[in-house]
């Protein structure tokens, strides 16, 4: 977990839009004249004009002509506010894709052979989630907004993979869950994350009986399915088991518990740029508080933990303020016992987003007692991934296991994985499946300053081989007789996976998106809130 | 002169306290330019409303949705600048396109709590729900996360 929360911090730190200074130097644009309205007659102190400016600077580069050109220095806008009826940038415009797919339907010449389409401009609704190819059409489901500021999922259908329409849910599921859609061996399966549904031919729909298969819940613990990832084969589903604690909180911590401390956080905003605010990050030894107004002062502080029914406070001894709250809800109370007050606090986000104690499920239940966990569909059978008792500080690639079944009763226990790699001590794996095939980024040798990282690619889950290279997009999906690969700027198809030809290139600063579904390539392209949709036949 | 630099004083203030934390909403809701845009479109209406923004209960908030609303970007789906690899070798390249997977309540939570270190009070407080639904949403979008990335098998 966090590995997985430095990852969003480096990502959003280093892709952050940084203010330049040339866009800063156009403050006396915004200094307003003494006889314009009380807006405008505002005299801003000098970091101000910076903040001021910055909205100016922001809103031109939306493409709002609000400056007159070749006015006074002095002289203001009459409405700095933007509309909703703006027109976009120019340079987000779409340009027509490549090679030429205008038209209705047509035909391309590619290496992996004549590829049928067919075209439709103006698409507003498109399965943003997810989509199959099913025996009489297309599948999808999208979410929206609904009137009050909720999501909600909805199931809709194409004959073309191009054209679609609402339609009710075939089954009766939540559709303000998080609703799964996906096709496994030629089945299809779908989950709101509390039930799952099987389906041949996603028209008549069978829902798993989860109670055979859960074990019983015991006193302090209850057993969730985890039916986000279920792998599937034939008849057979496999998915993990969350346990989640069901502790009173007073029960997993001391309260009333103290102690000194606290934790920094980045509260610069844009004006960090003007007044070279510092930027702080997450530290146990940093104190706690960044006062905002001058974005560098530091607090020290004394702290006490207070428990409610679900919920534990971190408290400010010396103002009585509650500074921090978390849900134990989600904790695991394996992780929790013997913890300390400041332990807690300190741990507080890692243990929410904490790998759950997991296993593999099968009837009856073997006790794995695992911590982590990756199931898969592989060649008509279902591999576990498992750590074997990880010892702190955490574990090496010896410690990874990979189990088998046919049947989700016997499991078979191939020992450790051989990814093929030297390394001494921990390691970091992150496992994937894309169509047959699975995938595998590893980092190793973390003792090290410059740890290697290296990404592999298996096909029957047993061995492995160096990923593919030089792959034009960003993922490699397999169809008949060759490959696509979709990326940022297109979508690109090979034969050998060696030669690459394009297929349909776009503007990579849209929203657009591919899908793959059976043997149909579904391109929606970005234009202003309607889609431009192909659907290419690769069959 | 004093009443106009009483309202600067107050309305730089907001800005300084405000800004981060919508900004860091807003690029979980639109990606990081969009989001920077949708920023600066609530605090320009924040400017020109001051007297009725800032006698709300819960201004922040407004701007978020005034900032969601108004920036006529609300239909279009979320862009995240790809990983710059060169940069951040640890991150996975995956990762814009899992964030832009994720329901905006699930990318709003998770990237506010987890990304930028507020807190489930102060994003819920943002968003406009309870903590126990911000937790839903952060747990779910994290699973998610994880699931997509394969971080599930975090070992």
């Amino acid at each position: 977990m966090s590995d997985l929360r430095n990852q969003l911090r480096e990502y959003l730190d280093a892709t952050a839009l940084p203010v330049e200074l040339e866009e800063i130097i156009i403050d006396e644009v915004w200094i307003p004249a003494a006889d314009e309205p009380r807006r405008q007659r505002l005299m801003l102190p000098s970091w101000a004009y910076g903040v001021a400016a910055m909205v100016v600077v922001l809103l031109l580069t939306f493409g709002l002509a609000l400056l007159v050109p070749g006015a006074d220095q002095n002289e203001v806008v009459d409405d700095p506010t933007p509309t909703t009826t703006e027109t976009q940038p120019s340079n987000t415009t779409q340009p027509q894709p490549s090679p030429d797919l205008s038209g209705d339907r047509g035909t391309l010449d590619t290496a992996l052979g004549p590829i049928p389409w067919v075209h439709a401009a103006g698409i507003g609704l498109i399965p943003h989630r997810s989509v199959i190819q099913t025996p009489s059409g297309f599948a999808g489901v999208t979410d929206t907004e609904v009137s009050d500021g909720r999501y909600v999922s909805l199931w809709i259908t194409s004959p073309d993979g191009v054209t679609w329409a609402k339609a009710p849910f075939p089954v009766p599921l939540d559709p303000q869950a998080d609703v799964l859609l996906a096709a496994t061996q030629g089945r299809f399966w779908l989950t709101d994350g509390a039930r799952l549904w099987l389906s041949d031919d996603a028209e008549v729909w069978n829902e798993v009986d989860l109670s055979e298969v859960t074990p019983p819940s015991s006193a302090g613990v209850v057993w969730i399915p985890s039916l986000e990832s279920p792998a599937v084969v034939g008849d057979l589903a496999v998915f993990p088991l969350q346990l989640q604690p069901d502790l009173p909180v007073n029960e997993i911590f001391d309260p009333g518990s103290e102690f000194t401390g606290g934790v920094r956080r980045t509260n610069c905003g844009w004006y960090r740029e003007l007044e070279a605010c510092q930027e702080v990050a997450d530290d146990v030894d940093a104190v706690f508080g960044v006062d905002r107004d001058t974005g560098d002062e530091t607090l020290l502080a004394r702290f006490r933990l207070e428990a409610g029914d679900e919920t534990a406070y971190v408290v400010d001894i010396d103002t009585g303020i509650r500074v921090h709250e978390f849900s134990v809800a989600g904790f695991d109370g394996e992780q929790l016992t013997g913890i300390s007050g400041s332990d807690l606090y300190w741990n507080a986000m890692v243990l929410v987003g904490s790998e759950p104690t997991a296993t593999v499920v099968e009837s009856p239940w073997p006790s794995f007692g695992l911590r982590h966990f990756f199931v898969a569909a592989v060649e008509g059978r279902v591999l576990a991934y498992v750590d074997r008792d990880p010892r702190p500080p955490g574990i090496t690639l010896d410690d990874i296991e990979v189990w088998e079944s046919d049947d989700g009763l016997t499991w078979t226990n191939h020992g450790s994985v051989d990814f093929g790699i030297e390394a001494t001590g921990e390691a970091h794996v992150m496992m994937f499946q894309r169509s047959d095939q699975l995938i595998a980024h590893i980092m190793y040798n973390l003792q090290q300053n410059l740890p290697s990282e290296t990404s592999l690619i298996s096909t029957n889950g047993l061995t492995w081989e160096p990923d593919t290279p030089d792959v034009p997009g960003s993922r490699v999906e397999r169809i008949e007789g060759g490959l696509v690969s979709p990326g940022d700027e297109g979508v690109f198809v090979s034969a050998d996976g060696i030669q690459w030809e394009e297929l349909i290139s776009w503007n990579p600063s849209r929203g657009n998106i591919a899908f793959i579904a059976g043997d149909t390539l579904i391109v929606a392209l970005d234009s202003d809130g309607t889609f431009d949709v192909w659907a290419f036949d690769l069959e | 002169m004093a009443v106009a630099r009483d309202v600067d004083e107050s309305f730089t203030a907001f800005v300084k306290e405000t800004e981060p934390r919508l900004r860091h909403a807003l690029v979980a809701v639109f990606g990081q330019d969009r989001g920077r845009e949708a920023t600066a479109e609530a605090l320009a209406y924040a400017f020109e409303n001051w007297d009725r923004v800032e006698s709300m209960e819960n201004p922040a908030g407004y701007l978020y949705r005034v900032g969601r609303s108004r920036a006529s970007l609300d239909r279009l789906r979320p862009r995240f600048l790809p990983v710059p690899a060169d940069d951040v070798p640890n991150v996975e390249p995956g990762l814009p396109d899992a964030l832009r997977g994720l329901s905006e309540k699930q990318r709003v939570a998770v990237v506010m709590v987890h990304a930028y270190g507020w807190s489930r009070k102060e994003a819920a407080s943002l968003m406009g729900l309870s903590v126990s639904t911000v937790d839903t949403h952060l747990q779910r979008g994290l699973l998610k996360l994880r699931n997509v990335l394969g971080v599930a098998s975090h070992v």
